[in-house]
């Protein structure tokens, strides 16, 4: 019912009204992430959230403030998220259900992991996997998320933080003494 | 971080509803920290669209749009998770189950 409203494009989809070609604005909003986290890796907030992940009850006692920590960076990975999928919009010109479905979303997860959760580089280099490995891996299609899954399992029992922890790429050694 | 754990059942509902609050509600019942990437740029194409169909803005002003809706249901789904993230929830306990 819900997927043949009619204010919602009905059965053929909800379509953007404006369809971008060019990978400019998809780069030029990578640039500003790519800043913006670089500001992060360098700011108080990245400590505070590093103290609240060891321990929020040790973390107030210096004065940090565990909740705010905890529900901001959600809620900054959330502006993040639906920015890349109003690009996305553009990029591919229709809403369907299926694209932002269990299979994308464990597929960006996987790669994000794979690069490395902490390093906002690696989650940007392993960004473009998603659109290539699929290609690569065609003739696996019927074992594909088996594959996924297993690559899953394999990068968090071995590599928990990805093939570039944290502290081996970055502005962070460059810019601070 | 977190436990990562992405559950959606009905998919095309919760998604096409463009806040994912259904499947949501699945993870908050699991005790975990239900980051769905999937489900949160769903809303945001969703909400660009409509502000581009409806009310004519530039693409710049739908990306925001998008990237601050989003944020919205992120900040109301971090909020409502306070049990599993180290602080006292608004919900009661059977509706976020045992954790």
């Amino acid at each position: 019912m819900v997927v043949n409203n009619e204010a919602l494009g009905g059965a053929l989809g909800f379509r953007a009204s404006q369809v971008v070609g060019n990978p400019g604005p998809a780069l030029v909003a990578l640039l500003v992430a790519g800043l913006l986290f670089t500001w992060f890796e360098m700011s108080w907030l990245r400590r505070a959230a590093a103290t609240v992940k060891e321990d929020a009850g040790l973390a107030a006692s210096p004065g940090i403030e565990p909740r705010f920590v905890i529900v901001s960076l959600p809620t900054a990975a959330g502006f993040v998220a639906g920015a890349a999928g109003a690009l996305y919009l553009h990029s591919l010109g229709i809403i369907d259900p299926a694209l932002y479905g269990f299979d994308n979303s464990l597929r960006i997860v996987l790669f994000a992991l794979v690069g490395g959760p902490n390093v906002f580089f690696g989650a940007a280099l392993a960004g473009a996997a998603p659109s290539v490995v699929p290609e690569v891996l065609r003739f696996t299609a019927a074992a594909r998320m088996l594959l996924y899954g297993g690559v899953l399992v394999g990068v968090v029992l071995l590599r928990p933080d990805g093939l570039l922890p944290r502290g081996r790429v970055g502005l962070r050694p460059l810019l601070l003494p | 971080m977190y436990p990562v754990q992405c559950i959606v059942v009905r998919k095309d509902l919760a998604e096409k509803l463009g806040a994912g609050v259904v499947a949501t509600y699945l993870g908050l019942a699991a005790g975990r920290l239900f980051v769905c990437v999937g489900s949160l740029m769903g809303a945001g194409a969703l909400i660009a669209g409509v502000v581009q169909a409806r009310l004519g803005a530039p693409m710049f002003v739908a990306v925001v749009a998008a990237g601050a809706g989003s944020a919205l249901i992120a900040l109301a789904l971090a909020w409502l998770l306070g049990n599993s993230m180290g602080y006292r929830s608004p919900l009661p306990r059977w509706a976020l189950g045992s954790s």
